[in-house]
């Protein structure tokens, strides 16, 4: 199993376990809208995160869920034991989906096809929730819920006679209905092309959603359709061909009785049922309100189960009723939900309202479905009812039993620990390694100044030992916040297709080196930017194949993510070979903002003229798509990658293609820092910012445009002194050959001189980022105990330089 | 593109994509009793079916393609 669906597995459970968590406190205090915001999002979270596998089924319930959720939040929905009992069926449903695909690794037969009864009983409590505040809620949530049967009507004759004899030769009929959303063409869908794309069409209807606007007002843009099919296939078929548009499909199986005898059932029911007795009419009436009340529950429920006992009695002086009222319930049994028989009844109620007292004859095509349901067929149904009603009390047992045994005792494989710890082990081992440095002090005391040359010999021993198991267990805390970029580089795969898809190009996506390993926080650091990046090449970067065509290249563009480890860094490339960026483009674009000084532009080279892309306010898109032009700029993405101590380099030649390098630190736990001098208070600055450190003769200082600048190994380098950046108001000190202290530290890919007062050593340190008022401070990236207990400020020059 | 506008008659051929469900409208529009010919058209973007069905235009001639006049007919002839 790949880590991102065991990523995705161990998350869901989490998730779970907060829903049921938040459920049971939402029991207890229903009004707590806090709770149900939760609630929504755990929720929320969920199905997003269903959407990446292609978990079609999971995701299906998980939306009917949301939209539950949505509604109880939104205040539409009133929350209640029953509506909590529905969503711990979800949940567990969820954790039975998840411990199939922890096993299989992929969902099996049972889970290809969303769970009907489970969906139905969801989205139930919606239209029953929207119409609470209208009048009678029982029957208005009847006809939302009724499939209204004119198509059946419409089909003509030899699609019926196709479709009985499919039925017959067991083969699975079913009705789609397909209403695409508005927008859907702005998503690239194109409706009537994933309709066509299913074989064994029968029958097929395409007909407006709402009536046609005016004319002069039509929006060809708005897709205004429903889709109907009957076609015969598999039921796990329809549910991966609609996998992307789930919320916008419904099917149904269709059933011999539905397409022989429909066409004709309201007359005939019509006059069966206005024989009928007032009195029994009364009951059907009171049960179908019954009947609505309960919808929501599992079928057979308890009270349903009674509802279905009493309509089977009142209707037993009346043959043809107590057989329509047999199949509905076959067919309700059959997809284990109320829907059918409520159907049935409201179809049945609404006849005999309506066309009262026309008596019609039976027709012959009724006598002959009379015929093939003999009561051998009936009884067993009718057994089953029986028995069904004993049933039910210990299938609701079993399953509250197995919701407790869930909770009871689960043995993971993982043992997961929550970051906090994990943290604080690794500040202790951090402190242990600091404080481990001051042995070889006390080692040098003991020597010189009490003579006690064996003893320290002895000390240094010891410190020996404790150096090498601080070492060990810094290695080995490492070890356990390591995580593969793959991570990361799991879902480009999926997003290079979609976004491909979605701009019409064509992407071939390499990656590289996904073992490469790196520390947890660097790696999630990695996540936002990269995305971004991988945009904005396929928005910007890469060509439309024709243009791709006419530039001599091939038609596929080539987009290749690279991670590697070098030494103590991750490097992670991203390279596509498309129109790469135009620096005399940047460059007047960023003269018509005004974000440069035009005499500056002018001097700048095409490396310096790309790297502004990194200043904020800059976007090279001349619409903004929905795709990279959000607003977040590069800027942002280069800020991201810098506060976790990393690198951006951007490199790109025209026509060629575009290259990224982003530079990360294996870990940020210990960080190695130069401790330097400078106005009589010591500071630390970054190892690996620092280029060299020189001495430098006051003379070899030149100003040129008010920039002190000197020539070194024959580059010009700026200078600046670190007293004058921190407002300290001394000279920086000389030594007694007139030389400045100089430190060349890398910026963004430039060399600066700092001149300070004098060096030390360089020291492993913990930064602890700075909190409060002074977590504002620019110019610092935080703080370092030193071996004797004294802070150490860490420099951050790049900020400084800013 | 995959329409020809003639006098009187738009001619559908192969693949009609998305894009061209505006100029079709339009042009349906600046031509009330413009008629459709689709003997070449394999397939049509759902947005010009649904011009098609809107508008109502005379088809002047039905698809080759049978699979493609099945379904215009399903949309158009309900």
């Amino acid at each position: 199993m790949n880590a991102l669906l065991q990523q995705f597995i161990q998350e869901s459970r989490e998730g779970l376990e907060a829903i049921s968590s938040t459920l049971l406190e939402m029991e207890r205090a229903p009004g707590d809208t806090a709770a149900m915001g939760e609630l929504f999002r755990l929720v929320h979270t969920l199905k997003g995160n269903s959407g990446l596998f292609g978990f079609p089924a999971l995701t299906r319930v998980l939306h009917a869920g949301e939209d539950v959720m949505d509604a109880v939040r939104n205040g539409e929905l009133s929350f209640s034991q029953t509506l909590a009992d529905q969503l711990l069926n979800m949940a567990d449903y969820v954790s039975v989906f998840l411990d199939e695909v922890e096993q299989n690794g992929e969902p099996g037969e049972a889970f290809q096809t969303p769970p009907r009864e489970l969906v139905t009983a969801l989205r139930a409590w919606l239209e029953s929730g929207e119409r609470t505040t209208e009048t009678p809620p029982a029957i208005s949530t009847s006809v939302a819920a009724l499939p209204v049967p004119a198509w059946t009507e419409d089909l003509p004759e030899e699609v019926r006679q196709a479709v009985a004899g499919m039925l017959r030769e067991g083969l699975s009929v079913f009705r789609v209905e397909y209403q695409p959303a508005s927008d859907c063409f702005f998503q690239g869908t194109d409706p009537l092309h994933l309709v066509r794309q299913l074989p064994a069409i029968l029958w097929r209807r395409i007909s407006p959603l709402q009536p046609w606007a005016p004319t002069a007002e039509l929006d060809a843009y708005q897709c205004n359709l429903r889709i109907e099919l009957v076609l015969s296939t598999r039921e796990e078929e329809l549910a991966e061909h609609f996998r992307y548009v789930s919320d916008q499909v419904t099917w149904e199986a269709v059933s011999l009785a539905a397409i022989v005898q429909e066409p004709q059932s309201s007359p005939v029911v019509t006059s069966a049922l206005s024989a009928v007795d007032p009195l029994v009419m009364d009951i059907v009436r009171t049960q179908q309100v019954a009947l609505s009340a309960c919808l929501a529950q599992p079928w057979l429920s308890g009270q349903q189960a009674a509802i279905v006992r009493t309509l089977g009695n009142a209707l037993s002086g009346h043959d043809m009723l107590l057989q329509y009222f047999q199949q509905s319930l076959d067919e309700a049994n059959r997809q284990a939900s109320s829907t059918p028989l409520m159907a049935w009844l409201q179809a049945e109620l609404e006849a005999s309202a309506s066309e009262a007292g026309e008596v019609h004859e039976e027709c012959s095509l009724a006598r002959d479905i009379a015929g093939e349901w003999p009561s051998a067929q009936l009884e067993p149904s009718v057994a089953a009812m029986q028995g069904v009603s004993e049933a039910v009390p210990v299938a609701a047992e079993s399953a509250s039993a197995r919701r407790q045994d869930d909770t009871g005792h689960v043995t993971p494989k993982v043992l997961k620990i929550e970051q906090e710890k994990i943290d604080r082990l690794m500040n202790l081992i951090g402190e242990i390694v600091v404080a481990k440095n001051g042995l070889p002090y006390l080692a040098e005391r003991a020597e010189n100044q009490y003579g006690q040359r064996d003893l320290a010999r002895e000390i240094k021993a010891q410190y020996a030992v404790v150096n090498r198991i601080a070492e060990d267990l810094q290695d080995a805390i490492m070890q356990v916040r390591m995580m593969p970029v793959s991570f990361v580089l799991q879902r480009f795969p999926r997003l290079v297709r979609d976004i491909a898809r979605k701009l019409g190009k064509k992407v071939n996506l390499v990656l590289e080196g996904e073992d490469t390993e790196a520390d947890k926080s660097m790696i999630e650091a990695l996540a936002d930017p990269l995305v971004h990046i991988v945009r904005n090449s396929m928005d910007h970067g890469l060509e439309l194949p024709e243009e791709r065509v006419k530039a001599g290249k091939p038609e596929t563009g080539t987009l290749r993510i690279r991670a590697n480890q070098n030494a103590d860094h991750v490097v992670i490339t991203i390279e596509d070979d498309g129109r790469g960026i135009d620096p005399q483009r940047i460059k007047g674009k960023v003269a018509s903002k005004g974000l440069v000084e035009h005499a500056a532009l002018e001097a700048m080279n095409d490396q310096e003229l790309i790297n502004l892309v990194f200043l904020p306010g800059f976007s090279t898109a001349e619409q903004i798509s929905d795709l990279s032009g959000r607003g977040v700029g590069m800027d942002v993405v280069r800020s991201g990658i810098e506060k976790v101590g990393g690198q951006m380099r951007l490199s790109s030649q025209v026509g060629k293609g575009t290259q990224l390098s982003l530079t990360l630190p294996l870990s940020m736990a210990v960080t190695q820092v130069m401790v330097i001098e400078s106005g009589g208070q010591r500071f630390g600055i970054p190892m690996d910012q620092v280029m060299e450190t020189v001495r430098l003769p006051k003379a070899s200082i030149h100003t040129i445009k008010h920039q002190p600048t000197a020539q070194l190994r024959g580059r010009t380098i700026p200078l600046k002194s670190l007293n004058q950046m921190l407002a300290v108001s001394q000279e920086q000190i000389l030594n007694e050959d007139d030389e400045y202290a100089l430190m060349v530290l890398r910026s963004r890919g430039e060399l600066v001189g700092l001149i300070i007062d004098d060096f030390h050593g360089s020291i492993d340190i913990i930064l602890k980022p700075m909190v409060g008022i002074l977590g504002e401070l620019s110019g610092y990236s935080g703080t370092a105990v030193m071996g004797d207990g004294s802070i150490l400020m860490i420099l951050n020059p790049t900020e400084l330089f800013e | 593109m995959s329409i020809t506008f003639k006098k009187s008659v738009a001619v559908l051929t192969d693949q009609v994509t998305v894009e061209e469900a505006e100029t079709l409208l339009e042009w349906l529009l600046k031509n009330p009793s413009g008629k459709v010919n689709l003997s070449d058209l394999d397939h049509l973007h759902t947005a010009n079916l649904q011009v098609l069905m809107a508008l109502k235009p005379t088809v002047s001639v039905w698809p080759k393609n049978t699979d493609t006049k099945l379904w215009l007919e399903a949309a158009m002839n309900p």
